[in-house]
């Protein structure tokens, strides 16, 4: 009888044991995530500032045009500023990143993103004539503001681009 | 009165030759009646589709007591086939080679539509287009090279140069026809390496009414919406005779929701709607009229959160023939086709910008005449045709543009001492947009030691540019390049021989083994003109070889098996292999069917071997090989269909069972399991 008890009042136990969990994780993610559709490509250069959460041509962190890809033929291309320090995540999902990796697992960005960079965030799948978006995830440093921002690009359509952000802070 | 010896029943519609000349057929229970004054011993030749013929003498004594008991055949060489002659020849006679993909076959295969099908064949392979549709590659050729008829005629809707055989369902097919090699000299341009010929027609005269509904599954799962996504098919096909008159009427309606077949072109739903109908009249003994009307209508819808894209495809078939044989059998058949097709795509974003709003038309109208005359062993078939096409698009020069034709064609067939089989044809094409071109084929069959054939035929071929190649203006607007047409293109050229062989064996087994070669000139090929500016260019040769060897076996009354094995090697003129080339492919076709229980198992599988594929480098606007090659993989699909009652039949299914899937080079499409109810039912006789 006495086990039958405390295995019902384990039972009952379970959901709120099941809801602290979900508390920590509702904590997670109540980081602020915005979501940004970019002008389209081949109506002229796009340029982003993380900071502000808005376009800026002058003090940007973002760039997204078309750049020569060799042979005159331009890609859609994404590039970050020279004051931005890049790290890749493919392991965790977008939402589950929370923490800030630490300084020295980020690396000068110079032209990782771009089209055939190590990191390119659009791919062109040669079989079927098509952009790809990267699923990686893509932490920034800005070494100016020491702000860092985590990005995902979920979709690409006819030169428009749509991504989501986020500032993670320090603990 | 002639027998099925399987069931000891009287076999309807048998055909009954007397005397070479005259003819009738069987009613519903097998006999027959003819009248007339004979000279004896009359001569009687019996046949009947899938049954061996038979051929007896009678004379005055024994005349009424005829019986015929046929013998099923296992391999179906009195099957009448049309595409490689264009006249109605027995398959055993033909001295074009022609493989037939029978109606057993196409049941048990699992296939929904035409591009499903003939992709399970060794040497055929297929891509699902970013813009939707498949495409087809046939022997390492791209299926623009092959012609795609349907009861003969060629189908509207060449979609970016090619047709979409995805938007052609199987359920109204009875079979399909493939011919290898150049066969310009009987049907023009296209047909300059092979000709696909989908049968629709109905070789029964008798009522029935066919219905049948399949569910299938490509999520691997029965996801919380349950049979709402997948793809879920309900066919209807009805044949009514009424005195002379024949009613027919289809009707088919698909739907593809949230499918992997279709997620990967980044479209959520599909849906096909096909109705149609005609009328065969029968106007005295030697007159008969066919009218047919078919209209096909598809929408395509997908959604994300950038883009919204509609496509909306209508297409309508019109087809009158008359044919009639006069009083010294001259056989003459008159027909007029009319297709129109529409094609219209919308992308929207979701804010309310209209990125692309793009329609193509394309009308086509033709008028064929056809004339035919056998004398003895001797055979003479001549045709004249002329047609007008207009193609008109969004992504054209000038929106719009026509192309007429008149093309002569005459062959002429002889067999000599039962043996031997020649056919010699020749087509002369003359085009409004240039100069005109000759087409000559020759065939040649050797019948020896009984079972064993020779065949082998020589012929050139051509294709004219499309309207696309010489006249797209189209700025592609993901990688912002300019691709223009060259309204100077040549129509490109080929020349081909095929030799093979055949061992037949009707009750036990058949294996064939078939060399061919085609060569080109003026391939048509894509180039950059300068960065960023691409077009079509006539280049410079290229050879297309291939070995195939294919078997068909009865293991036992209950056990069957088919197979195949297809080498291929595709060259151009710097020996450097063509894209999309797979050398060595093999497909196999095991069926079972229970001594007793009304049940029949299937099994198919298709291996590719190993190959290094080529990918399309934009900077160089070129093919290149990939860095690794593709290993080799195999594709296999089950099926098992139930008799549940006299009326219905239940089919269940997996498609690619073991799940392989390349996202780059396809198999798109992982496993998939579909269920499937059918029934036929005729007059007189139950399913």
């Amino acid at each position: 009888m006495k086990k039958l008890l405390i295995g019902v009042s384990m039972l009952m136990m379970l959901p709120f044991i099941a809801c602290e969990d979900n508390k920590e994780d509702e904590a997670q993610k109540s980081v602020n995530i915005i979501e940004i559709t970019t002008d389209n490509v081949n109506d002229g250069p796009y340029y982003f500032n993380f900071a502000d959460a808005e376009k800026n041509s002058t003090n940007w962190h973002l760039s997204y045009q078309n750049l020569d890809a060799g042979g005159g033929n331009y890609m859609p291309s994404f590039s970050l500023a020279n004051t931005v320090m890049l790290n890749v995540d493919k392991s965790l999902s977008f939402e589950d990143i929370s923490e800030i990796p630490e300084t020295s697992l980020f690396a000068p960005s110079n032209g990782k993103l771009g089209y055939m960079g190590e990191h390119e965030v659009l791919t062109y799948d040669t079989q079927v004539h098509k952009i790809n978006v990267s699923d990686s995830n893509y932490i920034i440093y800005d070494t100016i503001s020491h702000k860092v921002f985590k990005i995902h690009f979920d979709e690409y359509s006819s030169g428009v681009v749509m991504f989501r952000f986020a500032e993670l802070a320090s603990n | 009165m002639v027998i099925d010896a399987n069931t000891g029943r009287g076999l309807y519609q048998a055909n009954i030759i007397i005397n070479k000349t005259d003819g009738t057929s069987t009613d519903l229970d097998g006999k027959f009646i003819f009248s007339g004054e004979f000279t004896f011993p009359v001569e009687l030749t019996v046949s009947h589709i899938g049954f061996k013929a038979q051929t007896k003498f009678f004379d005055k004594k024994n005349i009424d007591e005829i019986k015929f008991i046929l013998k099923r055949e296992f391999i179906k060489m009195s099957e009448l086939v049309v595409t490689g002659t264009r006249t109605q020849k027995l398959h055993d006679n033909v001295p074009i080679a022609t493989e037939v993909i029978s109606q057993d076959d196409i049941n048990n295969s699992g296939a929904q539509n035409i591009a499903d099908l003939l992709s399970q064949r060794a040497g055929v392979s297929l891509q699902t287009s970013v813009e939707g549709g498949s495409v087809l590659n046939i022997l390492g050729m791209d299926s623009r090279y092959i012609l795609i008829l349907m009861d003969g005629q060629p189908i509207t809707g060449r979609f970016n140069n090619r047709v979409a055989l995805d938007q052609i369902l199987i359920n109204r097919v009875k079979k399909v026809e493939i011919v290898k090699g150049p066969n310009s000299s009987l049907y023009g341009s296209e047909a300059m390496a092979g000709v696909v010929n989908i049968i629709t027609k109905d070789t029964d005269s008798i009522e029935y009414i066919d219905v049948s509904g399949q569910y299938n599954n490509t999520q691997n799962k029965f996801q919380n919406t349950g049979i709402k996504n997948g793809s879920q098919n309900l066919s209807i096909n009805g044949y009514k005779p009424l005195n002379k008159v024949k009613i027919k009427f289809n009707a088919n309606l698909n739907q593809m929701k949230n499918d992997k077949s279709i997620q990967l072109i980044e479209i959520d739903k599909v849906d096909k709607q096909i109705l149609g109908g005609g009328i065969d009249w029968e106007f005295n003994k030697n007159q008969k009229f066919d009218l047919n009307i078919q209209m096909y209508n598809q929408d395509e819808t997908g959604k994300s959160k950038l883009m919204n894209t509609n496509t909306k495809i209508l297409r309508n078939n019109f087809s009158l023939s008359h044919n009639i044989i006069t009083k010294s059998n001259w056989n003459i058949k008159q027909s007029m086709n009319s297709n129109t097709y529409s094609r219209n795509y919308v992308q929207i974003r979701p804010w309310g910008d209209v990125e692309k709003d793009d329609t193509t038309n394309e009308d086509y109208s033709e008028y064929e005449l056809l004339v035919n005359k056998s004398f003895g062993s001797n055979e003479i078939t001549a045709g004249f045709e002329t047609y007008n096409a207009t193609y008109k698009s969004d992504r054209i020069l000038s929106g719009k543009q026509k192309l007429k034709n008149q093309s002569l064609f005459a062959q002429y067939d002889k067999v000599f001492l039962n043996q031997i089989s020649a056919i010699i044809g020749l087509r002369i094409d003359n085009y409004s947009e240039y100069s005109s071109v000759l087409s000559p084929r020759v065939g040649f069959m050797y019948r020896f030691k009984e079972n064993w054939k020779f065949r082998t035929s020589w012929g050139q071929g051509f294709r004219a540019p499309s309207f696309m190649e010489r006249f797209i203006d189209w700025n592609h607007v993901q990688f912002n390049y300019l691709v223009q047409g060259n309204p100077d293109l040549e129509p490109e050229k080929s020349e081909g021989i095929n030799i093979g062989i055949e061992y037949v064996n009707t009750s036990k087994y058949q294996m064939s083994l078939m060399f061919y070669q085609t060569k080109f000139e003026n391939l048509i090929e894509d180039f950059a003109i300068k960065p960023g500016l691409l077009s079509y260019q006539n280049i410079d040769k290229a050879t297309f070889s291939g070995l195939e060897l294919m078997c068909q076996l009865r293991i036992s009354d209950q056990l069957d098996s088919r197979w195949g094995i297809n080498w291929v090697n595709n060259v151009d003129g710097q020996n450097k292999t063509i894209p999309n080339t797979i050398p060595l492919s093999l497909t196999g076709s095991t069926n079972y069917k229970h001594p007793k229980k009304p049940v029949n198992f299937s099994i198919n599988t298709k291996w590719v071997g190993s190959y290094r594929p080529q990918e399309y480098d934009p900077i160089k606007g070129l093919f290149v090989f990939a860095e690794k090659k593709l290993a080799a993989y195999s594709l296999i699909r089950l099926k098992s269909t139930i008799k549940i009652s006299d009326y219905f039949n239940l089919s269940i299914g997996v498609n690619n069972v073991n799940n392989y899937t390349n996202n780059r080079f396809g198999p798109f499409v992982g496993r998939s399991a579909y269920i499937e109810i059918s029934s036929k039912i005729k007059k007189g006789n139950k399913q």
